[in-house]
């Protein structure tokens, strides 16, 4: 296996569309865990902590619209940067629970989307604040959405060569609330059993808009426009979230686990999203 | 590096108390830290089915990887005759490495040794081995049913040790009974999680002896299985032990050290093995149990009669279990006063991890039993709990299950000291209520007896620098074994504790002792080395008593000095009595043996005097219960124990609170699970243990006596076994719902929730 | 693969002293530190960015050492619990006398990760609460149960020295 630390983003994607068997590192928490353990197999490891190119690579950047947080930003940095826990306060909350803080140290935004890793905790955040993601193979650029980013277990919607080099957050607007809920069923230490990403705008006192987006349930987030779209233009209330958890329990078709059963899955998405409405609601959603 | 094998060198030694800043920098070393100069490296190749015929082993990949230096299997090791490859403590059924049938997955099948431990684990992937597979089984109840597949061919029905207890008549009186009770109570196969992985080095010197060094508990027993396996006289073997970083039973007996005996003996250098977590995890494991116990009161809800039937999952090989399986058998009553007591015991072969003992051994299955009994047979009556414990506890002048007469019990006041710890700061529980989060309390006792027979010896000495040294072959692995041994010498001798060393066992130089467990290093141990400094004390004195012209008993020691109490002059430091000896040192020996006859009983009924102390716990919790998750947040935690005297009671709290913490994890979240024979979560995600965020606040009660010569108890595990029951007892109290089967997990609340609310509906 | 795995030199600064390595690509910087310079004080358990026994630094902020291959700490600082007051002249850090005064410890292997990374989090946010110490400790197991001396520990290291406990280097042994 051969380590190589290209200087350039075109580098890094040349590299690997060169090698059939090679793979992207950055914080390496997924890729060293495979590593070790025999999973995976490849002949070259391109490290992307060396890429000097990438505008922002490392930084958490205000832009017109929201922010846009580099490929190669920490967990940790997200969880405690400023811009973020302003404009997308849920987010850094997710960032806050991945793992531990050991993890959180050395994993990266770009490894954290680019894994898909079921059990995870920003990615349904993301798809409820509507991110985007801007991957760029050194030869060209294009901004997938978060939603259709994650495709399967462990699989995105990347090419060979792509990098994720940023991720674009929508500023929250005005009456705008959102939050993430990460349910363990056995250790605070954990992975989520159900993790629950809502963001939700209320107009006059009734809502604008809602997302609600479960994360560790299936291969991918869930959600179901059709259930909170349903919810518009209704205030924010128990029985709204009564509903909308309803729904989602009956519709989530919850895969099974060391962490809980499909039955104890459907039961948590009940439980967790009528919570984290409630929880929005106390935020100052409340009609 | 340390010193490359030595055959004259002293065993090592150190300060056992003062030793707080190397601890938390790191600079501390355990067993796994040992490393010897030209060593090399072996790994296991394990097996992939849990049962079957080893059709054959290709190393010839493996081989071909550079820097390996060879692969050695069962059948290296069936035709060398100076092997004799069976070992186990009861029955030699289990190989060193598989010989023709493997039982379990992760059973060592080869091992392949290189100049590193990278290449040989990347060649140990290259190790064809084929095995036919066998049909399985990992259920024990399902191993004694009349066709379930054979493990051993020598011992049927896949029975690994069947026992009975009878205690007066429990058939007759339970007919009698005013009420019976009966339930089942399962506990499954748990890790004991030690920290530190297990490691061991291996040589053979040019004099034709082995010398292993190894994270042991058990160095004499270690020895005495390499001597059996090796053919050789005990002499020729040398055990080497080191500090521990956890091991909590599951480095006791032959682990490592018949393996990296064997690989050094094909290479002819040293061989060092360590192990991966996952290979841990399939190491040892802890006896899973299915516990039916019916339970008959009369009107005033006092034990009239007990029938207990018990089938342990012994894993694929034996160790321990056909000695062991009684022990919790005979625990299996609970701390009660019972008449009448029938227990029946059988242990059976499974394909799964061998198992062996588990801090607290044999105890927590079936604790979880009575304990839990204990609630349900109290509420049935409408008793409280505690109330219904006091009643039955077992008291002074009471017999035990083992027609044992009871003496310094003192489970009431350990009771009342849990109860009132409870109640004294908490609002009573009704008013603390809120919609979806419900709190309740509740406690559990515990029995224990402690190994008997059982040996230790001890040496104490002084020499011409005035360095006291305490040896033995106990082991520290963070109880505080040899910072309490530092102690109880230096009190006899009357000089600073910081100033006596400690060994490391070393079975070349360290006297015997039996093992490290079953909490009984304090007190059989530490008895031991309290008698060696005495011996030496009084040898000090002897030198100085004549030339001073007093008796020996006249000499006044203190500070590490002997005088003369009229004469000021005749002062003399330790050192200067060993240099004016004229010997290069003085020791002192002393030994404690239980008494003659102490542990023996009755083959067929179990009626004897089982242990020569009876280790007694209480531990009290208060959970809340998120009725709409399930999820049980244990608040806090109260563990009382009776120490004996006490001999420190900082490490006393440590152990007591440090062993509920330990229980708190089977209590709630840890089960090894098993999937097609083969076991799915060998590893710290996926098999979790407690973590800083879900731990109660602990508080504890040490009751001691004051008396300088009363014997010291072990407390090292008497706080492990009641949390689980005291946890599912306080769930019940919460949100009024019983878990028999452990682990609580928030998973089993919630669908017992849910049954109730069906049920409370029909009614 | 019969094929060893490739090596690199690389350069890395182990407690303040740049050391240069030939490593195999595939090797962690927990092996690199264990098996060739000889560090105790960073520990195998998990291998999987659980316990916390592989702790070290990395420019400063704790990371695990079996999740890093050693390629990968390239030209960066590494500090080990041992080398952790190295560079001062004390002979332990703060969060480490804190560990010492609470007796935080039964078999310790577990503690010189955890003292490093109350130190780290404590450097970083020198107000820290108790709250937020135990955050960043909780992925740090210890299975022996020491955690409510832990947690006394981190109590004395957010309420800062209290008295002259403060050890002296000739009780430090190596
Ligand atoms: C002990 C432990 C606990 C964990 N607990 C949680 C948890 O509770 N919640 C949670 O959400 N997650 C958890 N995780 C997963 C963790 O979040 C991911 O491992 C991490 O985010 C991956 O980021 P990384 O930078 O380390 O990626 P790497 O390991 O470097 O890479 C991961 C994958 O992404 C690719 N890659 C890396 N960077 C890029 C890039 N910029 N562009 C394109 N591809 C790239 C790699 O090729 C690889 O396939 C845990 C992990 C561990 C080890
Ligand atoms: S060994 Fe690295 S975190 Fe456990
Ligand atoms: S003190 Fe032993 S693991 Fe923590």
């Amino acid at each position: 296996m051969k380590f190589l630390r290209p200087e350039t983003l075109g580098e890094a994607a040349a590299l690997a569309r060169e090698h059939e068997d090679a793979k992207f590192i950055s914080g390496g928490t997924a890729v060293v865990l495979m590593l070790q353990q025999r999973l995976i197999f490849p002949t070259h490891l391109i490290s992307l902590t060396g890429v000097t190119d990438v505008p922002g690579w490392r930084e958490v950047r205000r832009t017109e619209t929201g922010l846009r947080i580099g490929g190669g930003v920490l967990l940790s940095a997200v969880a405690r940067s400023a811009h973020v826990r302003e404009l997308a306060p849920s987010l850094a909350s997710a960032a806050g629970v991945v793992g531990n803080a050991r993890i959180r140290n050395q994993a990266t935004t770009g490894g954290n989307v680019a894994e898909s890793d079921y059990a995870s905790d920003p990615p349904s955040v993301l798809v409820s604040l509507g991110a985007t993601v801007e991957v760029d193979d050194g030869t060209a650029a294009r901004i997938v959405p978060a939603a259709e980013m994650f495709t399967d277990f462990f699989t995105t919607d990347l090419r060979t060569g792509e990098v994720v080099t940023a991720v674009h957050v929508p500023a929250a607007g005005p009456g705008s609330h959102a939050s993430y809920t990460k349910f363990c069923s056995r250790s605070a230490e954990d992975r989520p059993c159900v993790g629950v990403a809502t963001a939700a705008r209320l107009q006059d006192g009734v809502l604008a808009s809602l997302e609600v987006v479960l994360g560790a349930v299936a291969a991918i987030p869930q959600r179901w426009p059709e259930v909170t779209r349903a919810a518009l233009g209704r205030p924010l209330d128990e029985q709204v979230a009564q509903e909308v958890a309803e729904e989602y329990a009956m519709l989530v078709d919850p895969i099974d686990d060391h962490r809980g059963s499909a039955w104890y899955r459907r039961e948590m998405v009940r439980v967790q999203v009528r919570r984290s409405l409630l929880e929005l609601a106390g935020d100052g959603g409340a009609a | 590096m340390s010193p490359a094998l030595n055959p004259g060198a002293a065993p090592l030694s150190r300060r056992a108390v003062g030793d707080a800043v190397d601890r938390v920098r790191g600079t501390f070393t355990f067993a796994v830290d040992r490393r010897i100069e030209g060593t090399l490296h072996a790994v296991a190749v394990r097996s992939v089915a849990p049962h079957g015929r080893i059709t054959s082993i290709d190393a010839a990949d493996a081989l071909a990887v550079p820097g390996v230096v060879a692969v050695i299997d069962g059948s290296h090791v069936a035709a060398d005759d100076g092997i004799s490859p069976w070992y186990g403590e009861n029955r030699a059924d289990q190989p060193v490495l598989a010989i023709g049938k493997v039982r379990y997955v992760g059973e060592p099948v080869a091992l392949v040794i290189a100049d590193s431990r990278a290449t040989a684990e990347a060649a140990a992937a290259q190790v064809w081995v084929d095995i036919e597979e066998l049909p399985h089984v990992v259920d024990p109840v399902l191993a004694g049913a009349p066709d379930a597949p054979q493990l051993h061919d020598e011992w049927p029905n896949n029975d690994s040790g069947t026992w009975t207890l009878v205690h007066g008549d429990a058939e007759r009186a339970m007919a009698t009974a005013a009420h019976v009770h009966t339930a089942t109570y399962t506990s499954p196969a748990q890790n004991h999680v030690p920290m530190e992985p297990h490691s061991a080095t291996g040589a053979w010197l040019p004099d034709g002896s082995l010398e292993v060094w190894t994270g042991t508990q058990s160095p004499y027993v270690v020895r005495q299985r390499l001597a059996t396996m090796f053919r050789l006289d005990p002499d020729r073997v040398r055990v080497r032990g080191d500090s521990l970083g956890g091991a909590f039973g599951s480095k006791i007996d032959l682990r490592l050290e018949g393996l990296v005996a064997l690989a050094s003996r094909a290479v002819g250098a040293p061989v060092r093995m360590e192990l991966r977590r996952d290979e841990v995890f399939q190491s040892a494991s802890k006896h899973a149990a299915t516990v039916t116990m019916t339970t008959g009161v009369d009107e005033d809800g006092l034990l009239v009669a007990r029938i207990i039937d018990i089938v342990w999952n012994s894993g694929a090989y034996a160790l321990q279990t056909p000695r062991s399986s009684r022990t919790g058998m005979i625990r299996s009553p609970g701390p009660y006063r019972i008449p009448h007591v029938l227990a029946r015991s059988v242990a059976r072969y499974t394909n799964t991890v061998p198992t062996g003992p588990f801090r607290g051994a044999m105890t927590g299955q079936v604790c979880w039993a009575h304990e839990s009994a204990a609630d349900e047979i109290a509420a049935e009556l409408g008793v409280d709990p505690v109330e219904w414990r006091r009643r039955n506890l077992l008291r002074d002048g009471d017999a035990f299950a083992t027609g044992d007469v009871m003496h310094e019990m003192h489970y009431v006041d350990l009771l009342t000291a849990v109860d009132d710890a409870l109640t004294a700061d908490a609002p009573p529980t009704s008013s603390t209520r809120t919609r979806t989060r419900r709190r309740g309390r509740g406690v559990a006792a515990v029995l224990k007896t402690t190994r008997t027979p059982t040996r230790s010896e001890a040496q104490v000495q002084v020499d011409a620098e005035g360095q006291v040294a305490v040896r033995t072959s106990a082991v520290e692995m963070g109880q505080g074994a040899a910072a309490s041994l530092a102690e109880m010498a230096a009190r006899r001798l009357d000089m600073p504790a910081e100033d006596v060393s400690v060994s490391w066992p070393d079975t070349g130089w360290t006297p015997f002792d039996q093992t490290t467990s079953s909490s009984r290093t304090t007190f059989a141990t530490g008895l031991a080395v309290e008698r060696a400094a005495s011996d030496l004390r009084a040898c000090i004195a002897q030198q100085v008593a004549q030339p001073w012209g007093i008796t020996p008993d006249q000499v006044v020691h203190r500070d590490g000095c002997v005088s003369s109490p009229g004469d000021p002059a005749q002062r003399m430091t330790y050192a200067d009595v060993v240099r004016s000896s004229g010997a290069g040192e003085l020791v002192g020996t002393g030994r404690y043996e239980t008494p003659p006859g102490a542990g023996r009983l009755d083959p067929e009924t179990s009626q004897g005097n089982v242990s020569v102390h009876f280790h007694q716990g209480v531990v009290g919790v208060e959970v809340e219960v998120d009725t709409e998750t399930g999820r049980v947040h244990v608040l806090r935690a109260h563990g009382a124990t009776y120490a004996g005297r006490l001999i420190d009671a900082e490490r006393a709290r440590k152990q007591i609170e440090g062993g509920m913490l330990f229980g708190l994890g089977q209590a709630v979240m840890e089960e090894t699970l098993y999937e097609a024979g083969q076991m799915i979560n060998p590893n710290l995600s996926d098999y979790q243990i407690p973590s800083l965020l879900d731990v109660p606040l602990t508080s504890s009660t040490v009751l001691s006596d004051a008396d300088p010569d009363a014997e010291p108890h072990g407390i090292g595990e008497s706080t492990v076994p009641p949390m689980a029951p005291a946890v599912a007892n306080a769930v019940h109290d919460a949100v009024g719902v019983r878990i028999r089967d452990l682990p609580v997990t928030a998973e089993k609340v919630l669908r017992a929730l849910r049954e109730k609310q069906a049920d409370d509906r029909k009614n | 693969m019969t094929e060893r795995t490739e090596s690199r030199p690389v350069e890395v600064a182990v407690d303040g002293r740049t050391r240069a390595f030939d490593v195999r690509t595939d090797e962690t910087l927990l092996e690199t530190l264990r098996d060739r310079c000889g560090t105790t004080s960073v520990r195998y358990c998990c291998g999987i960015g659980v316990c916390g026994t592989c702790t070290v630094l990395l420019d400063g902020d704790a990371v695990s050492s079996c999740l890093l291959l050693t390629v990968m700490a390239e030209g960066r600082q590494v500090t080990t619990p041992q080398g952790l007051a190295a560079t001062s002249c004390s002979a332990i850090s703060s969060a480490q006398q804190a560990f010492v005064d609470a007796g935080a410890f039964q078999c310790s292997y577990c503690i010189p990760g955890m003292a490093l990374a109350a130190q780290a989090a404590i450097d970083r946010d020198p107000e820290a609460s108790v709250d937020h110490l135990v955050d960043e400790l909780a992925g740090n197991l210890c299975r022996c149960g020491s955690y409510p001396q832990v947690r006394e520990a981190l109590e004395r290291l957010v309420s800062g020295p209290t008295d002259d406990t403060a050890t002296t280097p000739e009780e430090v042994h190596q």
